[in-house]
């Protein structure tokens, strides 16, 4: 057996410079930017989260929804037909509901923003799963099944009867590198930053692209923001 | 944008509904795990490597392998592009290869038929046995039928230059044909050679940037271009405006301005609507049009042809001599100095017993006679008013008269018809829009089009091609960032000269388009192709799943039936793998060294290996080495002594577009080869007044410069069989399946795009993938044409026609155009509700308009699976797959 190294430093230099993350200050506020108009519903982030996080087959972490329909079907609005995606995994709130319900505190806040979830506590009762306003956790039901013989991925798999969700790729994070479903967007739809570096580009664009939180009158305040799908250029007919 | 609550909770149900569906059982029972504290850095591994995910997507995606114990447990993008607009490369399958590298349907062992052919049932085998099978069949079979008796079909060799072109190789040494892939898939764009003389030339998506104006045509590229769909945003971000054209509404038309809902098959009759409008409103660029097009030369009322400057009495036309065309306006200003003929790359030194090249005559309107045009350089001789409409009457050298008119002036009539109005019966796209949408194609500069499958893979999509590269020269949107005329289809490019490597030594393979593998010998075939005088006895099949996948696949088992081998080289357990009588396990590109590189960037790649090959898989190239080993030991000792290394160094050695990359510039990354930046086609056409065509690798430029005899953009073919078929020009034909089956009796359109979730079959068993689709096939239908037969969401239907039916389940939905059908083609046979595929159905009918030259994978019958019609009928109610097997 060769001895081992970290994915982190093992991967040549262009490509660790582009995981890098950039403006981050002395004391960051993590968040996420999702660009509406920029997704095209491909499902990358999910299955390369999948992949990174070894989730087992039947839960993910992370999800296209396409607004208002099934799978890749156009609603109809306004007398013609309308399509767009939002991806959707832990909001990582400010506010969060799950916390404030888990019983064994095995779900809390950081000073970081992250909502982290510590197995070693969890009870699996899944009273975050009922009270989390965005339908992101997924519980670990059974022994968990996977597509290949081996443990893939690069964290430890969950116990059977807890909680998981997005950690924000709290691994790579450490490494000062972006997680791994901003890394693997192709569409170059998802921003990851520090809201406390004014000149994070989580910031600019919340500042400049009328930046929205999903379900903002609960509360929970997101951070993770959507950026609106663009005014059409159509012909007046 | 805001949701409401209400609105979320609607949006956020599918989520909730997807979160509880995970196994059953298993109680709470906790495993501890020690330190469940969040982790503060990731596992390690013992490498990371840097590979090219190069399935035929045309992607050509530069990927990292993440191994660990020996084996691959993360695929994700090198995003180590140099230029950053390309990163990350890659989309959700490729990041998932590890699942094929790794999954149950791996094929880790030779395998040799027990059952009937089809039925799956193998025993295990060493590789001597097969190796030693194959080599004595191939010799009984070559010694008595002919090697040529023996196909070699694998897929678009873009996708590895180096394992694929060891199929050519072997083909030169040992005397078997070679199939083609490009013109067999459908995807050679017929009208790219018929008007330009190229294979197909099509601008680097990072280009789509840079346009005002996007034109898609039966194209998806937000589904089928994962990694450059962005670039389609980025020029919208930047104000340019998109139009999609598609019968369905599609993920790009989604994100368009505005969707042009068009009748399937009618592309054409739009284009021409575009065209007449553009001459109409005045926005033609004519300047471009005598430069670089025939629009200016003269033909023949008598004959149809193209009058020749040695067809008239001398002394009649003015001679101005050789090189002597300067370009109009501003266009040819680096053109070299009068009198010298630019130097096409690639063109080899005229024989002195070859005939001078064609001079041809345009009518000169400020010295009221003819003028000779040659073809040695682009442009009209200082001083011409050539004209481009009038009839004009001339002597020819025998003393009679003829009468001449400008190619222009032909198309011109043709285009005369094609009112908005007419254009809207055919194409159901409303008059005031295909108006609205000509007057901005032609204002908002550079304007671009990109067509897809969805307009080419008809039998009539050479016109269709033609119409739409008349449409963007008509506008000068050719040959500059921002513009063109762009067909994006299949990784067929051959951008570096592979002959060291695909040739052996002066033998070349001989290839047969795979179509005559389908179809035999058609009545028009051209009598160049070296079809197999004793037909066809053995199929040797290399990454294809060809059984399933190939047009009018039954037709195609009709060729096996009388195939005496049928090899087949794959890694996953595949539809068409069971109807092998040897299977011989591959290597993924993950356990093995390649080069590839594709039309949609110009980064030279290689493929290096992760892992070893898994269980007994092995590259094609080893195979093939130890096959001619067998074969002829001499042959082996003196063209297959060669590692995949030594390959890619004697391509490399060529120089050309690959001059100056080496080996190990290639190790470390993507090195962008030597092309224009940005990589736009004909530069040196438009700024050097160049002929056309530039060379289409890996065909001499002769072969292909012989398309188009003026050596300018041909939008008048004078060739007898275009002449005979009434398509000198171009003209909206109807779809020719109609033709066969009768609209009355086979109403519904069947159209089989390419789906987002496979790249064709590939990636049909990707677990992942198949928990987000559900893994089984859909029919989409309008809500009204279920109705009009019975049909309610979820229903089992069935599409039949006369080569075949299959049946899927129905999902409705106003996305699709009503009186169509929509089967995404590469479904596995397991994931219909019954057939071999969708190809059932599927047309295999030659154009003869594609006979007419002879050059594999550049002028070829391109076949027209989208030219189908068929029935539909509902067979069921909504059943699961293991229902409808247990039926």
């Amino acid at each position: 057996m060769p001895d081992k190294v970290s994915p982190i430093e093992a991967l040549p230099a262009a490509s660790r410079a582009f995981g890098e993350l950039r403006a981050v200050s002395a004391e960051p506020r993590w968040a996420m930017v999702v660009d509406l108009e920029r997704c095209i519903g491909c499902w990358s982030c999910c299955v390369i989260c999948k992949s990174e996080n070894n989730v087992p087959l039947g839960m993910w972490w992370n999800r296209i929804n396409t607004v208002g329909a099934a799978l890749d079907t156009p609603r109809e609005e306004h007398g013609g037909l309308a399509m767009h995606w939002m991806p959707l995994a832990c909001q990582h709130c400010e506010n969060p509901a799950c916390t404030k319900v888990c019983p064994v505190k095995a779900t809390y806040s950081r000073e970081d923003g992250l909502v982290v979830q510590d197995d070693e506590r969890c009870i699996g009762c899944r009273y975050c799963l009922v009270a989390c306003p965005y339908g992101v956790r997924v519980f670990n039901w059974g022994r968990p099944e996977y597509p290949v013989p081996f443990p893939m991925g690069m964290v430890e798999p969950r116990p059977v009867g807890t909680m998981e969700k997005c950690t924000f790729c709290i691994h790579r994070l450490s490494e000062g590198q972006v997680p791994s479903c901003i890394w693997s967007c192709p569409a170059q739809a998802r921003v990851f930053g520090d809201l406390n570096h004014p000149d994070s580009e989580v910031n600019r664009l919340i500042r400049e692209r009328a930046a929205f939180q999903l379900l903002e009158e609960r509360g929970t305040d997101p951070q993770v923001f959507y950026l609106p799908p663009r005014r059409k250029r159509g012909w007046e007919r | 944008m805001k949701l409401t609550r209400r609105q979320f909770l609607k949006l956020a149900g599918v989520v909730a509904g997807a979160a509880t569906t995970t196994a059953s059982a298993g109680g709470l029972t906790r495993e501890a795990l020690a330190g469940r504290s969040p982790a503060s850095s990731s596992l390690p591994v013992d490498r990371v490597v840097r590979t090219t995910c190069s399935p035929n997507c045309t992607g050509s995606c530069g990927q990292l392998a993440f191994v660990r114990d020996g084996n691959i447990v993360k695929v994700q993008q090198a995003a180590d592009y140099p230029e950053p607009a390309y990163n990350p490369r890659g989309c959700m399958k490729g990041v998932s290869y590890h699942l094929l590298v790794h999954g149950p349907d791996r094929i880790l062992a030779p395998l040799v038929r027990e059952g009937e052919r089809g039925s799956g049932s193998f025993r295990k085998a060493t590789w001597d046995e097969v190796l030693d099978r194959i080599a004595s069949d191939f010799k009984r079979i070559g010694d008595t039928w002919g090697w040529d008796t023996i196909h070699v079909f694998g897929q678009v060799p873009g996708s590895g230059y180096i394992q694929k072109g060891a199929n050519y190789r072997a083909c030169a040494v040992l005397g078997m044909t070679h199939g083609t892939s490009f013109d067999f898939n459908g995807d050679l764009p017929m009208g790219m050679p018929i008007t330009f003389g190229v294979q197909n030339a099509e601008h680097e998506a990072k280009d789509w940037a840079n346009s005002r104006f996007l034109l898609v045509v039966g194209a998806n590229p937000l589904e089928t271009r994962i990694p450059d769909a962005h670039f389609l945003l980025d020029a919208c971000e930047r104000g340019a405006r998109l139009v999609v054209v598609d019968p369905t509404f599609s993920s790009t038309a989604a994100k368009a301005d505005a969707w042009l809902k068009i009748k399937p098959g009618t592309d054409t009759a739009l284009a021409l609507a575009l065209c007449r409008r553009v001459v109409q409103t005045g926005k033609a660029d004519w300047d471009f049009m005598r430069t670089y097009t025939d629009a200016p030369l003269l033909v023949r009322h008598d004959t149809g042809k193209r009058l020749l400057a040695e067809d008239l009495a001398p002394g009649q036309a003015w001679d101005p001599g050789p090189a002597a065309g300067v370009g109009l306006g501003d266009y040819g200003r680096q053109a070299p100095p009068l009198g010298q003929a630019p130097v096409v790359p690639g063109a080899a030194k005229p024989s002195p017993e070859a005939p001078p090249p064609p001079r041809f005559v345009a009518w000169d309107e400020s010295r009221r006679r003819p003028v000779v045009i040659t073809t040695d350089r682009l442009g009209l001789p200082a001083g011409v008013q050539a004209a481009l409409e009038g009839v004009f009457t001339l002597r020819l050298a025998d003393g009679q008269s003829v009468d001449v008119t400008p190619g222009f002036a032909l198309v011109a009539a043709e285009l005369e018809t094609w009112t908005p109005e007419h254009a809207a019966q055919i194409t159901g796209v409303p008059a005031d829009l295909i108006v609205q949408v000509a007057d901005a194609y032609a204002t908002e500069r550079p304007a671009a089009i990109l067509m897809g499958g969805g307009a080419n893979h008809w039998y009539h999509g050479d016109m269709t091609g033609r119409a739409f590269a008349l449409l963007a020269s008509l506008t000068g949107n050719i040959g500059g960032s921002g513009g063109g005329f762009s067909v994006y289809v299949g990784q067929y490019k051959v951008r570096v000269d592979v002959s060291p490597w695909w040739n052996a030594g002066d033998k070349k393979a001989k290839v047969v388009p795979s179509i005559y593998f389908t179809r035999g010998r058609t009545p028009t075939i051209n009598e160049t192709v070296p079809f197999p005088k004793n037909g066809w006895k053995a199929l040797f099949c290399s990454f294809a799943n060809m059984f399933i996948q190939g047009m009018d696949v039954n037709r195609l088992h009709q060729t096996l039936a009388d195939c005496e081998l049928v090899v087949v080289v794959d890694h996953q357990m595949t539809d068409t793998v069971k109807y092998a009588d040897i299977v011989l396990p591959a290597a993924t590109w993950y356990e093995k060294t390649d080069l590839t590189a594709t039309p949609l960037h110009p980064y030279l790649q290689l493929q290096q290996p992760a892992i070893p090959p898994r269980g007994e898989a092995r590259s094609e190239l080893w195979i093939w080495q130890e096959l001619v080993k067998r074969i002829d030991p001499a042959a082996y000792e003196e063209y297959f002594r060669m590692t995949e290394e030594e390959a890619i160094e004697a391509i490399l050695a060529k120089g050309g577009p690959a001059e100056g990359i080496t080996l190990e510039q290639l190790k470390q990354g993507p090195v962008r080869l030597k092309v224009p930046d940005p990589d736009v086609p004909f530069v040196q056409q438009i700024n050097q007044l160049a002929p056309f065509p530039p060379r289409s690798l890996p065909a001499a430029l002769g072969a292909t410069a012989a398309f188009i005899p003026t050596r300018r953009i041909e939008f008048y073919k004078d060739h007898d069989r275009f002449l005979k078929l009434k398509q000198a020009v171009p003209t909206y034909m109807p779809p020719h399946d109609d033709l066969i089956h009768e609209p009355a009796e086979y109403p519904i359109q069947l159209l089989t795009p390419h789906s987002k979730w496979r790249i064709h079959s590939s990636y049909a068993n990707v677990a992942w993938l198949n928990e987000i689709t559900g893994g089984r096939a859909p029919v989409l239908l309008h809500p009204k044409t279920a109705a009009e037969h019975g049909i309610s969401e979820g229903d089992l239907v069935e599409l039949s026609n006369t080569r075949g039916a299959v049946r899927a389940w129905a999902h409705l939905t106003t996305a699709a155009s009503p009186g169509t059908a929509t089967l995404f083609e590469g479904w596995w046979s397991n994931q219909l509700g019954g057939g071999k595929s969708v190809n059932e159905l599927t047309s295999s009918e030659v154009n003869p308009i594609h006979e007419v030259f002879n050059v594999p994978n550049m002028w070829a019958p391109s076949t027209p699976w989208k030219d189908c019609r068929c029935r539909l009928a509902k067979v069921g109610g909504p059943q699961t797959r293991s229902e409808v097997k247990d039926a």
